[in-house]
C-alpha cells in the first residue's frame, strides 16, 4: 500500500505532474456538447470522454454548412497550451454523412483540457475550443469470463512451475539415461513444494498489490462529486443558507482558485425531493475558499438536494452535491436576511410533482410569461437533440428576452432518481467561464470576440432558445428553463420520459 | 520403456560435438526481449501513442515467440519422434519429453500470454499506464524472465555436456544469454536507478540485493573464465547501443500535454558500471569458487563478494552519477539527462539528486547494502553450483 503511494509520489516528483484536484461539471452526464462557430463554420461538437485516464476520447464534429470541409482536432492541456500539443489529428467523414466528422484523441493526464477544433473549407478557416475535464469516472469490475480465463491460465502456470521445479532438482541433474535415486526424487518433490509455496506467496502478494492499486484508484483518482454540508440559520424571521465544502479530498488536494461564471462564483440549485417540484437557483457569495453564504428564499418545507456549480482558474468546472432539510418558514413574504442580502439574479419556482402531469408540458404558468417547450417526437437516450424553448406572454406573443446572467437562457436537467444533473447553455454543457478561459488562452483575438458576441449578442427578439444535448440514460427527467423578459426572471418546469435505445 | 541404465551408459560414451542450431536460434531470438523493451520505453517517452503493432512490441513478441516456438517444436519432436537415447537426455513432464530449459521457456511464454488479456483489462480499468511496474507488467516481466532463463538453461546444459574442445564456445553463448538476463533486470529497475537516485541509500540497497545473484551464478556456472565480466559487458553493450542508436532517429510526441518537446527517440540513461564488480567476482570465483565446494566455503566466499560489490559500485556510481547529471555529460556519448520523456517538465530537479527529504546514503545504509550484497552473492553462488550440475 505504501509502495503504491511511494511510487505515485516518486513519479509526481519526477514528472512534477502535481496532484491537481480533478473537477467534473455535471453529475452522471459526462459527455460534452458544444454549439458554436469555427470561423465561418457553424459547428456542433460532441465529446465522449474516456472513462479512465489515460484514455481515448471520441470526438464528433458536425459542420452546419456545405462542404467539403477539412476538420482537425487537437488536445490542449490547460497548463501546456498549444505549444505542448502534438500535431493535430484529421477527423474523418462518418460513412453515409456529408458533414459529420469523427476523431479520437488521447487524454493522458487528469485535469482541464480544451479540444481545439479547426475547420477549413472554401468558405475559409476558423477555430473553436471546447473545454473538457479528463478524469476517471468508472471503476471496472472483471467479468466472470475474464476471471475464469485468467484463473485457468494462472492454475496452469502454477502446476507447470511445480513440475519444472521437481524436474530441476531431480531428473535434470542426472547423466542422460540414468535413473534418479530415492534421495534425488525426494529433493525433486521438496523443490516442487517450495515452488508451490513460493508462487502462492507471489500470487497473494500480487493480489494485495492489486488491491492497493485499486484502493488508491478509488480514493484518489476515481471522480466523485465533492460532498458539501448545508446549514440553515435564522434571525428575525430571515433565513440564510451556508454551504461548506467539507469533503476531505478537497482539503487534501492542491487545487486552483475559483473564477466567476456568469459573474457568480457559485451557482447553487436546490430541488425538493422526491417530487422535484420546487426549484431554486441561487448565487451564494464566498466567505473564503470553502464557505459560501446566501439568503434563502421562502421555499416550502421539505428535503432538498443541492447542486453547486463552480469553475476553476484552469478552466475545469465541477458540480458539488449535498442535501439540506428546510423547515417551515417564519414569514414567507420577505426573505431578506438581516446580514445577507439576496442576489437579484436569484430565482425560485414551484410546480406539480414529477410524474403527475402530462409530459412534456409547462407546469404552473409563471405569470405574466409562459415558457413553451417545443415538443420532441421521441426522446431516446444517447441521441443528439436540440432542446428548444420559447417564452410567450399571456396573449401567446413572443416575449422580448434579455440576457439572464450573460446568457439568453439556462436549462437545468435532473433525472428523477437524481443520478443525472446538468446545467446547459445555448453554447452547450461547458460553463461560460471555462469557454472564455480557454478561448482567451488559445484562440486569436477575433475568435474570442466572436465567441463573446455569440454568447452575449444572441438575437433575443426571437424569444426562442436552443440547447444541444443528449440524455445519457433512459428514465424520467425534469427540465427547467430559465430566461429573463422585461426585467423578470421566467422559469418553466417540464418533464420528459427518455426511452432506452432499441 | 527400455532399461535406461544400460541405455545411459552407452550415451555417455559420446558427448555432443556441436552446439545444435536451435540453441543458436533461441539465443539470438531472446535478445529481442530487452531490445524490444528498451525500444518500447523509448517509444512511450518520445511518441507516446501506441498500438499492438508498434515495431517495439513486435520485437518483444518475437523475442518471446522465437525461443517459445523453437522449444515447443523441440518438445514435440522429442516426444513423438525422438529416439530412446534422445529421450533419455531430457526431462519428462506430463508425459512429454524436453530439456529443462525448453520447459522453462514454454512456461515463460505461457506467462507472457497470460499477461496480455490482464494488461488489456488493466488499461481499461485504471487507464493506460505510465509506470513500468504494475501487476500485469509483473506477470509479463516474469514471463520474459522465464523465457530468458529457459534459454540460459538450454545453453547451460549444452555447455555442460559438450565435448571439451567446444566448451569455450558454448560458454561464450552462455555468457551472452546471461547478459540478456542482466539487461532485463536492469530495465526492470529503471525507475529506481536513474542517475539522480544514485546518492540515496535505497539505490545501493536495491542494486546490492539483485545484481550479485547474477554475477555470482554466471561466474560460477561458466566453464570459461571471465564469465561475469563478459555478461556485464554484454549488458553495458546493449544499453549503450540503445543509448547511441535511438537518438539517431527522429520522433515526435503524438500526445498532449508535451512539457519537453523532444525531437528524436529518447535514449535510456547510461548503464551502471557493472563490469567493475563483475571482474572482481570473476577473479575471486576463478580462484576459490569453481567446481564442487562445500556449503561453508560458499558462505565464506559470499562475504568478500558482497563487500566488493558495494565497495566498487559505491565510489563508481557515486562519482559517475555526479558527472552524468552535470552539464559535462550532455553529449551524444553519455546522453546524461537525455532520458527524460516528453511528459516530464524541465526543471532544476533534473540536475539534482532526488533524496525525497532524506539525506544521501549514510554508513548504515551502506552497511545494509553490503549485507544484502553478501546474501545475494551466497544465493547466486548456490544457484551457480546447481547450474554446474545441470545435464539435461
Ligand atoms: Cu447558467
Amino acid at each position: 500500500m505504501n509502495k503504491v503511494r511511494d511510487r505515485v509520489a516518486l513519479w509526481s516528483t519526477i514528472l512534477l505532474l502535481g496532484l491537481a484536484w480533478p473537477a467534473l461539471a455535471h453529475v452522471g452526464s459526462p459527455n460534452v456538447f458544444f454549439e458554436g462557430e469555427a470561423g465561418p463554420h457553424p459547428i456542433r461538437v460532441v465529446i465522449r470522454p474516456p472513462p479512465v485516464v489515460p484514455g481515448l476520447a471520441q470526438i464528433s464534429v458536425r459542420v452546419k454548412n456545405t462542404g467539403p470541409h477539412q476538420v482537425q482536432v487537437l488536445p490542449v492541456k490547460w497548463d501546456a497550451g498549444r505549444k505542448g500539443a502534438p500535431p493535430p489529428d484529421s477527423a474523418t467523414l462518418v460513412r453515409g454523412e456529408t458533414n459529420l466528422y469523427s476523431a479520437e484523441l488521447w487524454f493522458m493526464t487528469t485535469g482541464a483540457y480544451g479540444v481545439l477544433v479547426r475547420v477549413e473549407s472554401s468558405a475559409g478557416k476558423g477555430e473553436a475550443i471546447v473545454p473538457i475535464t479528463a478524469l476517471a469516472t468508472r471503476r471496472l469490475v472483471m467479468t466472470p469470463l475474464m476471471t475464469g480465463v485468467l484463473s485457468g491460465l494462472g492454475l496452469l502456470l502454477v502446476a507447470l512451475l511445480a513440475s519444472i521445479a521437481r524436474a530441476a532438482l531431480s531428473e535434470s541433474l542426472l547423466e542422460p539415461g540414468s535413473l534418479p535415486t530415492r534421495r534425488r526424487l525426494r529433493g525433486g518433490r521438496l523443490a516442487a513444494l517450495a515452488a508451490m509455496i513460493f508462487i502462492t506467496g507471489a500470487l497473494y502478494g500480487g493480489y494485495r498489490w492489486w488491491g492497493a492499486v485499486d484502493r488508491h484508484f478509488v480514493s484518489n483518482r476515481l471522480y466523485r462529486s465533492p460532498q458539501t454540508t448545508l446549514t440553515l440559520s435564522e434571525r428575525d424571521g430571515h433565513r440564510a443558507l451556508r454551504l461548506a465544502i467539507d469533503d476531505p479530498r478537497w482539503e487534501r488536494h492542491q487545487r486552483s482558485p475559483l473564477i466567476p461564471d456568469h459573474g457568480k462564483l457559485m451557482h447553487l440549485f436546490l430541488v425538493r425531493q422526491p417530487g422535484l417540484d420546487v426549484f431554486a437557483h441561487l448565487h451564494p457569495s464566498g466567505r473564503d475558499d470553502r464557505l459560501f453564504d446566501t439568503a434563502l428564499p421562502p421555499l416550502p418545507e421539505g428535503e432538498y438536494l443541492t447542486f453547486a456549480d463552480i469553475t476553476h482558474e484552469t478552466g475545469a468546472s465541477q458540480t458539488l452535491t449535498g442535501r439540506v432539510r428546510i423547515g417551515p418558514g417564519a414569514s414567507p413574504a420577505s426573505w431578506h436576511h438581516s446580514e445577507i442580502s439576496p442576489d437579484p439574479t436569484d430565482a425560485w419556482h414551484a410546480s406539480h410533482p414529477v410524474g403527475t402531469g402530462a409530459a412534456p408540458s409547462p407546469s404552473v404558468p409563471s405569470q405574466p410569461y409562459q415558457v413553451r417547450w417545443e415538443a420532441l417526437s421521441s426522446v431516446v437516450a444517447g441521441v443528439d437533440l436540440s432542446l428548444s424553448f420559447q417564452v410567450v406572454d399571456a396573449n401567446g406573443q413572443p416575449a422580448p428576452l434579455e440576457l439572464y446572467m450573460g446568457m439568453p437562457g439556462h436549462a437545468v436537467i435532473l433525472h428523477e432518481d437524481s443520478s443525472v444533473f446538468t446545467h446547459l447553455h445555448p453554447q452547450g454543457t461547458a460553463s461560460m467561464a471555462s469557454l472564455m478561459t480557454f478561448a482567451k488562452r488559445e484562440l486569436d483575438i477575433n475568435a474570442v470576440r466572436r465567441l463573446d458576441d455569440l454568447i452575449c449578442g444572441v438575437d433575443t427578439q426571437e424569444s426562442r432558445v436552443h440547447f444541444p444535448y443528449a440524455f445519457p440514460k433512459p428514465g424520467r427527467y425534469r427540465v427547467w428553463f430559465q430566461a429573463k423578459a422585461r426585467g423578470q426572471i421566467v422559469t418553466g418546469a417540464f418533464e420528459v420520459t427518455v426511452a432506452a435505445p432499441s | 520403456m527400455p532399461p535406461l541404465e544400460t541405455a545411459g551408459s552407452r550415451i555417455r560414451d559420446t558427448a555432443p560435438t556441436a552446439i545444435p542450431w536451435f540453441i543458436y536460434l533461441a539465443a539470438i531470438g531472446v535478445t529481442g526481449i530487452p531490445v524490444g523493451v528498451l525500444w518500447d520505453i523509448s517509444w512511450h517517452s518520445t511518441i507516446g501513442r501506441d498500438t499492438f503493432w508498434t515495431p517495439a512490441h513486435l520485437c518483444i513478441h518475437a523475442g518471446g515467440l522465437i525461443p517459445g516456438l523453437t522449444c515447443i517444436a523441440l518438445i514435440l519432436r522429442l516426444t513423438f519422434w525422438g529416439t530412446d537415447r534422445e529421450k533419455a537426455g531430457a526431462v519428462r513432464i506430463w508425459g512429454f519429453h524436453g530439456p529443462l530449459g525448453a520447459w522453462v521457456v514454454v512456461w515463460g511464454n505461457l506467462a507472457m500470454l497470460t499477461s496480455a488479456p490482464f494488461d488489456d483489462w488493466w488499461h481499461d480499468a485504471y487507464g493506460l499506464d505510465v509506470e513500468i511496474i504494475s501487476p500485469p507488467h509483473s506477470v509479463l516481466a516474469l514471463g520474459m524472465f522465464g523465457v530468458a532463463l529457459g534459454v540460459l538453461l538450454l545453453v547451460l546444459a549444452c555447455q555442460n555436456n559438450i565435448e571439451e574442445s567446444k566448451q569455450a564456445r558454448a560458454s561464450l553463448l552462455f555468457n551472452d544469454v546471461a547478459g540478456v538476463l542482466i539487461t532485463m533486470l536492469a530495465i526492470m529497475m529503471t525507475e529506481e536507478t536513474f542517475p539522480n537516485q544514485q546518492h540515496s541509500g535505497l539505490f545501493y540497497g536495491i542494486i546490492a540485493s539483485t545484481f550479485p545473484v547474477y554475477l555470482a551464478l554466471i561466474s560460477r556456472a561458466s566453464k570459461g573464465n571471465w564469465g561475469a565480466t563478459r555478461s556485464a559487458a554484454i549488458y553495458m553493450g546493449i544499453m549503450a547501443g540503445a543509448l547511441w542508436i535511438l537518438p539517431l532517429f527522429r520522433g515526435q510526441p503524438m500526445l498532449a500535454p508535451i512539457y519537453s518537446p523532444v525531437t528524436h527517440m529518447v535514449p535510456p540513461a547510461f548503464p551502471l558500471l557493472l563490469i567493475l564488480p563483475a571482474a572482481l567476482f570473476d577473479l575471486l570465483i576463478q580462484r576459490f569458487g569453481k567446481g564442487r565446494i562445500p556449503w561453508w566455503r560458499v558462505l565464506l566466499l559470499a562475504i568478500p563478494l558482497g563487500a566488493l560489490f558495494v565497495g566498487t559500485m559505491l565510489p563508481a556510481q557515486w562519482h559517475f552519477s555526479k558527472f552524468l547529471i552535470s552539464d559535462s555529460a550532455q553529449n551524444r556519448f553519455f546522453a546524461g539527462r537525455a532520458f527524460y520523456p516528453y511528459f516530464s517538465r524541465p526543471g532544476p530537479y533534473q540536475k539534482e539528486f532526488w533524496l525525497r527529504n532524506r539525506s544521501a546514503a549514510q554508513p548504515k545504509d551502506i552497511a545494509l547494502a553490503a549485507g544484502l550484497g553478501i546474501a545475494a552473492s551466497a544465493v547466486g553462488l548456490g544457484i551457480g553450483g546447481w547450474m554446474t550440475r545441470v545435464r539435461r
